[in-house]
């Protein structure tokens, strides 16, 4: 979290990262969630879908398994992995030159 | 399992960027975030799609700001000197030449320039105006170069290689700049780069730049030569726009002006002066939309050439040349593993010239192509890419007599040229990934070729034409290149490997042997001679490290055989003898060093002897060898930042002899420029 400081400018907009528990996740309004390895899961997956949010996350068997949208591995060699069918599910259309550039399943 | 904090914020702009409904799409992502994300250059040249540099299915070597800042260079070609695989020929401080693998001559003919996508090289010839290229330095993003024909992949004349100019995109990119330069050869010069924005929504880059000198001096040139040779005086303005029409919509619009004198080594051996006034227009479109990737483009570059020399003095010595281009690609993704991209082209290309053409000259062409990437796994992936141009050739003005042809020949002459361009890239382990590629390209003949005109008596007793029945020359590829990154060192290496089989070589008329013709007078004609083959090897390793150090050892071998009919019987009229007029061995390296307000340079370059050719004394149609013993060339550049905004630096080109003979030219000598630089 202290990598993103008091916020991430995207375009003209600033992103206010925010810790926030799992349990609570559901009852918690937010557009981007950054998932912790060991915290992704159903609950996480569904909440994040209810609110068509982005979910990041660096645990790419999660993204496999359809519980996150995004997995990046930037352990040597960078790698994005995009799960369509996890961002079909929450609404999330990517643009085509991204999807060229990332590993889709 | 952690997301590398350096990594963090731009992966995480590049993901939320392109799903925010009202912001950028991914198709106008920067260069500079995806190079922070996947820490390497990225491009989106090769296929049109945006790849890193290393999973493209093409051998290309990125340039970028960095590395020409810190070259001290002030033209392109000096630039392009460090990378392994390209030949210079420094014929004046303007006047260079530039191949890639062998294949370098004067006027070289073989090579695809670009600017943005835009071709800044002459249909006249096939050749390159390097200072005509209307692009300052310091507003250079990053510099393609792309070795091995990729006519299916980037169109027309990919014949060697390509070299790609990507400017920096003014709706990103926030260039303010001025440059003052001056030193030996009474050097002055300058450049200034302006950008405006209105965030995110429109930008506008505006340059303008320049140069003078006294060129190299003519102690080892003909009176003629010398008297032909005037210094250089340079001059180009360009501007840039951009605008973010809506979501995923973008439009722009380019023009450029460029006014150039310089001496100029011509296919005859021989130096003319030339005065080219150039200039060139664009507008485009692209639109992320639910069937893909649309773009649409249309530019027009025009030129007014003048031409001094004695050579041709009598003869009406202009030539006016304009091109109009009309493009269309889709770049749609199937599903997950699949990307097509079905492309349009139509070119429309003109040359006007009562005393070299006697008319009009010119074509045009409906290009189609087709490209298929297909992700077979996560580590696998195979290009296929296949192209065919559509050439109607036409003519008007009065035929030069003797030659046997036609008005009616030439604008009957239909064309149909396909190429081809296959890769494999195998990313074996994160730090191994492997490209075999195999390719066919195609060389068109220029509009000089099919259509110069100077009649017997002329230039002497002599018809020289070109010709409607000439055919495409063919090159035909195969590569193996590895690329191996060594995160220990913070360095990468590559390995390449390649043969090539060239058909069809084109040659210009007046290195032709002469023929009788039709009508009983000597001809010479422009005509396909034969064919060449060649075969190299490339290993390079280019690094840096956290204390300020970087480094680049390379080393490339060509080795170059000739079938051709030209030069037989011990008169040489063609600069067309590959075997030996590219030198065999280069060798490059170059360390640096940059700690707080400091940044050192050392580069060298070292090349086998070569075969360079002038004009006889005695014979103005024959050539005479002229041996170029091997070389090492120093260069050094020291900057200064004296503020944030305010640097000054002095660099030496050469500076481990004074003066160097590197081709037929005049010998090149020892250059000191001082500069400053003030950003804002």
């Amino acid at each position: 979290m202290t990598a993103l400081g008091k916020g991430l400018l995207v375009g003209g907009a600033i992103l206010t990262p925010k810790l926030v528990d799992a349990a609570v996740l559901g009852s918690t309004d937010f557009g981007l969630a950054i998932i912790a390895a060991n915290a992704n899961g159903e609950a996480v997956a569904q909440s994040v879908d209810a609110r068509h949010a982005l979910c990041v996350t660096a645990d790419r068997p999660a993204v496999q398994r359809g519980l996150c949208t995004v997995a990046i591995n930037s352990a040597g060699r960078v790698d994005i992995f995009l799960n369509s069918r996890v961002a079909q599910r929450a609404g999330i259309t990517f643009a085509t030159a991204f999807r060229m550039m990332v590993h889709e399943q | 399992m952690k997301l590398r904090r350096s990594c963090l914020a731009p992966c995480l702009t590049i993901a939320v960027v392109t799903v925010l409904s009202t912001g950028p799409r991914a198709q106008e992502l920067d260069y500079g975030t995806l190079e922070q994300v996947f820490h390497e250059p990225v491009t989106t040249s090769a296929t049109g799609q945006p790849q890193r540099a290393s999973e493209a299915p093409v051998n290309m070597t990125i340039v970028t700001q960095d590395d020409i800042r810190r070259s001290g260079a002030t033209t392109i070609p000096d630039v392009l000197q460090y990378v392994a695989g390209v030949d210079i020929r420094r014929y004046g401080i303007a006047d260079a030449e530039v191949g890639i693998r062998g294949y370098n001559a004067a006027y070289n003919p073989r090579l695809l320039v670009l600017v943005n996508g835009r071709q800044v090289y002459s249909d006249d010839y096939g050749r390159v105006f390097w200072p005509t290229i209307p692009v300052q330095l310091a507003e250079i993003r990053q510099i393609e170069v792309i070795e091995g024909p990729n006519s299916a992949l980037y169109g027309f004349n990919a014949v060697s290689g390509v070299i790609n100019i990507i400017t920096y995109n003014p709706l990103h990119d926030r260039i303010n700049t001025v440059t003052l330069q001056g030193g030996t050869q009474h050097y002055w010069g300058g450049s200034a780069v302006a950008t405006g924005q209105i965030e995110d929504r429109a930008g506008l880059r505006i340059s303008v730049g320049g140069y003078q000198a006294q060129d190299y001096g003519p102690t080892n040139l003909s009176a003629v030569d010398a008297a032909n040779r005037q210094n250089p005086l340079i001059g180009a303005f360009n501007v840039d726009g951009r605008l973010q029409v809506a979501p995923g919509v973008q439009a722009y619009i380019d023009g450029s002006m460029s006014d150039s004198r310089f001496a100029e080594m011509t296919f005859a051996g021989s130096f003319e002066t030339n005065t080219t006034r150039a200039n060139s227009i664009r507008t485009g479109l692209s639109a992320d939309t639910p069937i893909g990737l649309l773009s649409v483009s249309a530019y027009r570059n025009g030129q007014e050439l003048s031409i001094d020399s004695s050579a041709v003095r009598g003869i009406p010595s202009w030539v006016n040349e304009s091109v109009y281009i009309v493009q269309a690609n889709d770049l749609l993704k199937l599903g997950a593993d699949h990307v097509v991209r079905v492309g349009f082209e139509y070119r429309n290309s003109a040359e006007t010239s009562p005393g070299f053409i006697g008319g009009t000259i010119g074509y045009q062409v409906f290009a189609g192509s087709l490209m298929w990437n297909w992700q077979i796994s996560p580590s696998v992936a195979l290009t296929n890419a296949v192209r065919v141009d559509e050439l109607q050739l036409r003519y008007s003005g009065n035929l030069a007599a003797g030659t046997g042809f036609t008005v009616a020949d030439y604008n009957s002459t239909n064309l149909a040229v396909p190429s081809f361009n296959s890769g494999l890239v195998v990313s074996i382990t994160p730090e191994d990934t492997v490209r075999f590629m195999i390719a066919r390209g195609v060389q068109v003949p220029s509009l000089f070729d099919f259509g110069v005109q100077i009649p017997f008596g002329a230039i002497g007793p002599v018809v020289v034409a070109g010709s409607p029945d000439v055919h495409p020359s063919t090159v035909d590829n195969i590569e193996l290149d590895y690329d191996r990154a060594l995160p220990a060192l913070d360095s990468g290496l590559r390995v390449a490997i390649f043969a090539q089989r060239n058909r069809d070589l084109i040659s210009q008329p007046f290195a032709v042997p002469p023929v009788i013709g039709p009508t009983g007078l000597p001809l010479l004609l422009t005509s396909n001679v034969g064919s060449s083959s060649a075969a190299g090897a490339q290993i390079g390793v280019k690094g840096h490290s956290d204390s300020g150090f970087r480094w680049n050892v390379s080393y490339a071998y060509v080795a170059t055989t000739d079938n051709t009919i030209l030069n037989r019987g011990g008169l040489i009229t063609s600069a067309i003898n590959y075997a030996s007029s590219a030198p065999r061995s280069v060798g490059i390296a170059g360390i640096g060093y940059t700690r707080n307000r400091w940044e050192l340079d050392l580069m060298g370059r070292w090349q086998s002897s070569y075969q360079d050719f002038r004009a006889s004394l005695n014979n103005p149609f024959l050539l005479e060898p002229v041996e170029v013993r091997n070389y090492l060339t120093l260069n050094a550049r020291a900057a200064y930042r004296l503020t944030d905004n305010f640097t000054v630096q002095v660099a030496a080109q050469q500076f481990n002899v004074s003066r160097l003979l590197q081709t037929a030219g005049p010998l090149v000598e020892r250059r000191v420029l001082f500069g400053v630089t003030a950003g804002f």
